[in-house]
């Protein structure tokens, strides 16, 4: 093909048409911009997710390096620290196995040594004061400060209880000047007390590298290490290891343990089917609302100058110069539009990823950054809808002959030579309205859908939010007003009912008391636990289901291997079992599943001391999961307690697990219930893991404050948790869920207010002549609004009918799934969401063909006739 | 009598060195049930006239009366309200509702009236015009004869007080031109319809009962045309 230099007399037509068509571009570019704004809404909520997961994911790791290299000597770092690969170390050292201040007992300090260079990939932000450098310098985070009744000012002392290793119980005592305060991190309920290099010369021989003896991390280097780049990391881990000549084999001697930053081995949501599916969902939707917008806008205008592209024709443009012309314009509104859209949609989404977080366990710290792949992903996104929408019309305007073009109307195709209109009474302004929807059926169609579109996700985020079912939701978590416990026992330090630890994890009844005697407490029961009661290994009899190994050992799978349950010298099945003993409060919130149902037989079969209750595992629906059954009702079962000594019990009957009310929260493959008394009788009643009760409605809020202010000041080690608590999270979520939803229909139904309008505009123009025909023919304005208003109406009705037919559809399939996979989500089908929008769609139906008219009106009625 | 008289009229577009006299005082009155044809050239002011006799624009001086009224006088809705009472249109580009079939389309100037529609004299009309066949097809099935057909038709159905045609054969080929002509003549007869049609062809003018030339927006003549003078 011959390259004909034509490029610029096409720039030319394509500048000189696109300033002609001003009310278009205003709309096409209206359009693109809110098509943007969804895509870099969508684009920065994905992208801002993944980025907070990914840095609190750091934060929680403890920072930004590309791994560790763990518990070295200062010789092993030093030749690891050489090794090429390595871009950059740091030799980071623990210099004190526990700070035992009791202030830290609910969240604890550790004293650690950075180099100075480190703390920004530690993320060690000082706020007050500077970095230290005397031995007896430290930097400490703001809210330790304020658990030791301090302000987070530098330049005042703190005496730190110190265990230095972990081998020797000795606590010393050392007094430092805080030299610097830090920003507490919020992902972390850790505290930090950082020691200058002066400290590491200073006690040089207390930090002596003891790790190859005692596993001591205090002494031992724990060496940061980046390299150039973030891929690969374990590889160039054990490169390193291994060239610098030692081993990455757990069995030999010179093995040396590493492991990666797991922020970077995680992408948080390539691994999660559905944020992908959500993702992809989001992109087709938005895709389509703007097809839909930005289609009808270029249509609706290549049909409008129809004329003039034929006389291009004429004149000798060829049709692929006609799309280029078209294009050109379309890229010129894109330029106009999507740099807006961005900006407008980064914002709206930075303004919404800290309510996505605020429901997972990243709550705080949401990061959003201005990314380039937020602005190429919605300019992409978007030209290629642009570029999509615009293939029709501009086909239509390629294809067009010079002659086809003057009698080009926008006529529906379906007239053939035959057909009759059998009516008489078209003449009526309603029936003229009704036909005048008809005459392009094409844009009707898209105009109704592109509202459609937004009512119908208007239902469906409602239906959803609806769903959000808060009796499921609070039955999961809450079987009480309030629930007391050891703070450990809500953290993740567990409870773990153990002689050992019980002392540091158990409930106090001094706190107990002090509720019993609040103002507005109904009723209680206390929930003792220990793990020292254990099944006898030997007379367990299993249920079919569970297998035993080649060896006879009763296995569990984990990670795909057959791992045989730990027998201790007891003879029993220690570390899998637990034994509880409930109080007639807490007794009454077990649900039984199979076996005795009738709750008085069950109380006085236990309290006989001859009966145990079993447990069954539930799924997130509370439906059983038979596998997890351990023991049928009937068996007998020898149980050993902590002084060896054995009894005997049978199983009455198996009770769904409670995992957050009856349980210490963790899954223990042997669970037992009995009564308090018999519990009692077996173990000591510092086994007292927690206490559940109810408060008087009108009272729960003066309790809440009680609660909070006694666990701040009175008892810090102890916690509470209230069905207020799960409540604010509960309306939290669903919170959430509303305001994104919410935003995507507004901007959805904003797209579809404006193609209805641009529609409404140019069929208005289009038609100005057959307007003031019928003026001249006897048609008032009076009645011409009528008759416009009636066909903003029709829109609005049939617009409300298709809503409500694939509104109902939509809703009882896909919604229907939707909600059917969540726990907490009940699905009604609900359509009050949707019938309190169709009044607005009325009163739009009227008011923008009466607004779009107003000017037209003063149009003078010859010139209107006259003008071709 | 007289059903439609202007004393004076005047139009003036513009103001100044560019202003256009497209009427300078025209004095003409048209008996009840006459066909009347106003020809001239282009730009000649004819088309103006035309506009101020059905009320369509507004004089710059003196008076159209019509069935006794003077129209230039009424309000914008009022004279739309006249319009359709009074004053039959047939423009060149027959201007019919795309959407509505003939049939509609020749009472909607009743219907936008409100008022009941007289069946057996739109049969006739729908008669005399030959249009029985396709009272049910939309304009866009028809010849562009057959459109300007209905067109007449619509403008005969109100019973309007005077019927004002803009060069109704100007996008017609000859023979069809003759055809429409002379039904829109017949229905004049037929109906004792007074009609006032501008055309810049004379040998269609000469159908008419009178004809009045016009020039530079003042009458150049006006006479009776005899039955022996017409050309078909």
């Amino acid at each position: 093909m011959r390259k004909v230099k034509n490029r610029k007399v096409i720039r030319v037509l394509a500048d000189k048409s696109f300033r002609n068509s001003q009310t278009r571009n205003m709309i096409a570019v209206l359009a693109i911009a809110l098509t943007t704004i969804l895509f870099t809404t969508l684009f920065t909520i994905g992208l801002g997710t993944i980025e907070s997961f990914q840095y609190a994911t750091m934060r929680q790791s403890g920072g930004d390096s590309h791994g560790v290299i763990k518990n070295v000597t200062r010789e092993q770092y030093e030749k690891l620290s050489m090794h090429p690969l390595v871009k950059e170390s740091a030799p980071n050292m623990l210099v004190a196995d526990t700070i035992k201040n009791p202030e830290f007992l609910k969240r604890h300090v550790e004293a650690w040594y950075y180099p100075d260079y480190h703390y920004e990939h530690c993320f060690i932000k000082v706020i007050d004061g500077e970095v230290p450098k005397q031995p007896n310098e430290i930097l400490m985070d703001e809210v330790s400060m304020g658990l030791l009744g301090l302000e987070a000012k530098a330049g005042q002392e703190v005496t730190l209880q110190m265990q230095i290793k972990q081998s020797s119980e000795k606590i010393t005592e050392r007094t430092f000047l805080v030299s610097g305060v830090i920003q507490a991190d919020p992902a972390m309920n850790v505290g930090f007390a950082i020691v200058s290099d002066a400290y590491l010369e200073t006690y040089a021989d207390e930090l002596v590298y003891t790790y190859d003896q005692d596993y001591s991390a205090t002494g031992a280097i724990r060496m940061d290490v980046n390299f150039a780049n973030s891929i690969g990391i374990q590889e160039k881990l054990d490169q390193v290891v291994t060239e610098c000549g030692y081993s990455t084999d757990e069995t030999q001697k010179n093995y040396i343990a590493s492991n990666a930053n797991w922020a970077y081995v995680s992408d948080s949501a390539d691994g999660d089917p559905t944020a992908m599916a959500a993702m992809t969902a989001g992109l087709l939707l938005i895709f389509f609302t703007g097809y839909l917008i930005i289609y009808n806008v270029f249509q609706i205008s290549v049909i409008k100058d129809i004329r003039y592209y034929g006389l291009l024709k004429t004149v000798g443009t060829t049709g692929r110069q006609i799309k280029s012309i078209l294009r050109r314009q379309a890229l010129i509104l894109s330029v106009m539009g999507i740099p807006a859209g961005i900006l407008v949609g980064f914002f709206t989404g930075k303004w919404l990823v800290p309510y996505i977080l605020e429901n997972s366990i990243y709550e705080s710290g949401a990061k959003v950054s201005f990314h380039p792949l937020i602005v190429a992903g919605a300019a992409v996104f978007t030209i290629l809808t642009v570029f999509i929408s615009i293939g029709k019309p501009s086909r239509i305007a390629a294809k067009v002959s010079p002659v086809e073009a003057v009698r080009y109307t926008d006529q529906a195709k379906n007239k053939k030579e035959g057909f009759q209109k059998k009516s008489v009474r078209g003449g009526r302004i309603s029936r003229m309205a009704l036909s005048n929807l008809t005459r392009s059926k094409g844009r009707t169609a898209v105009v109704i859908l592109s509202l459609s579109l937004a009512v119908i996700l208007l239902n469906s985020v409602f239906t959803i939010t609806n769903a959000f079912d808060m009796d499921t939701y609070l039955k999961k978590f809450v079987s009480s007003d309030f629930l007391i416990g050891n703070a450990r026992y809500f953290g993740l330090d567990y409870y773990w009912g153990r002689s050992g630890s019980i002392d540091e994890e158990n409930l106090s009844e001094s706190f107990i008391s002090a509720c019993e005697a609040q103002d507005g407490f109904e009723d209680g029961g206390r929930i003792y636990g220990t793990g020292e009661i254990a099944l006898d290994a030997a007379t367990y009899q299993e249920p079919k289901h569970v297998q035993r190994d080649e060896d006879g050992n009763v296995y569990q799978m984990v990670f795909g291997e057959k791992m045989p349950l730990n027998v201790d010298k007891r003879g029993a099945y220690a570390g899998q079992s637990f034994c509880y003993g409930l109080e007639d409060f807490a007794f009454n919130k077990v649900e039984v599943w199979k076996g005795e149902t009738d709750m008085e037989v069950i109380r006085e079969k236990l309290a006989s001391g001859k009966y145990l209750l079993g447990i069954v595992g539930t799924d997130d629906n509370d439906k059983p999961i038979e596998e997890t059954v351990m023991h049928l009702p009937g068996d007998r079962v020898t149980l050993v307690l902590e002084d060896g000594t054995k009894r005997e019990f049978e199983i009455l009957s198996l009770v769904k697990e409670n995992y957050y009310g009856l349980t210490r929260r963790m899954g223990d493959t042997f669970v037992y219930y009995t009564t308090a008394d018999i519990f009692l009788e077996m173990a000591s009643q510092k086994y007292l893991m927690s206490y559940a009760f109810n408060v008087q409605d009108d009272k729960k809020d003066a309790f809440m404050d009680f609660v909070e202010q006694y666990t701040s000041t009175q008892e810090p080690l102890m916690n509470y948790e209230s069905k207020q608590t799960y409540l604010k999270e509960f309306s939290q979520m669903t919170g959430t869920f509303i305001l994104i939803g919410g935003v995507l229909t507004l901007v959805i139904g904003l797209i579809g207010i404006l193609n209805f309008t641009n529609t409404i505009l140019t069929g208005m123009v289009s038609r100005k002549k057959e307007f003031a025909m019928m003026e001249a023919i006897g048609m008032t304005k009076r009645q011409l609004t009528r008759m416009l208003i009636l066909e903003g109406l029709y829109y609005a009705g049939i617009t409300i009918a298709v809503s409500l037919v694939l509104g109902s559809l939509f809703s009882s399939t896909v919604v229907r799934a939707l909600a059917g996979g969540m726990w907490f989500m009940k699905y009604h089908f609900v359509l009050w969401p949707m019938l309190t929008v169709l009044p607005i769609l009325l009163l739009l139906g009227v008011l923008i063909p009466y607004l779009v008219y107003l000017p037209q009106k003063k149009q003078d009625l010859v010139y209107c006739l006259t003008d071709n | 009598m007289n059903i439609l008289q202007t004393s004076n009229l005047k139009k003036y577009y513009g103001k100044g060195e560019t202003m256009v006299k497209a009427l300078d005082g025209v004095n003409l009155c048209v008996e009840q049930g006459k066909f009347v044809s106003v020809v001239g050239t282009s730009g000649s002011g004819k088309s103006t006239l035309l506009h101020m006799l059905g009320g369509l624009d507004r004089p710059t001086a003196g008076t159209v009366e019509v069935d006794g009224r003077d129209i230039s006088k009424l309000k914008d809705e009022e004279l739309t309200i006249f319009r359709r009472r009074k004053i039959g249109f047939v423009f060149q580009s027959y201007n019919l509702i795309p959407v509505l079939n003939v049939y509609e389309n020749i009472v909607l100037p009743v219907e936008l009236d409100g008022r009941q529609t007289d069946k057996t004299y739109v049969e006739d009309i729908i008669d005399v015009l030959g249009l029985g066949q396709k009272k049910y097809n939309l304009p866009s099935q028809l010849s562009g004869g057959q459109q300007q057909r209905v067109a007449i038709a619509r403008a005969l159905a109100a019973k309007p007080a005077i019927l004002l045609a803009d060069e109704p054969t100007g996008n017609l080929d000859s023979v069809t031109s003759q055809d429409v002509l002379s039904l829109l003549k017949v229905s004049s007869d037929r109906f004792k319809q007074t009609v006032v049609m501008i055309t810049h062809n004379e040998e269609i003018a000469q159908l008419a009962d009178r004809m009045i030339r016009i020039e530079d927006g003042r009458i150049k003549s006006d006479g009776v045309i005899k039955e022996g003078e017409r050309h078909a």
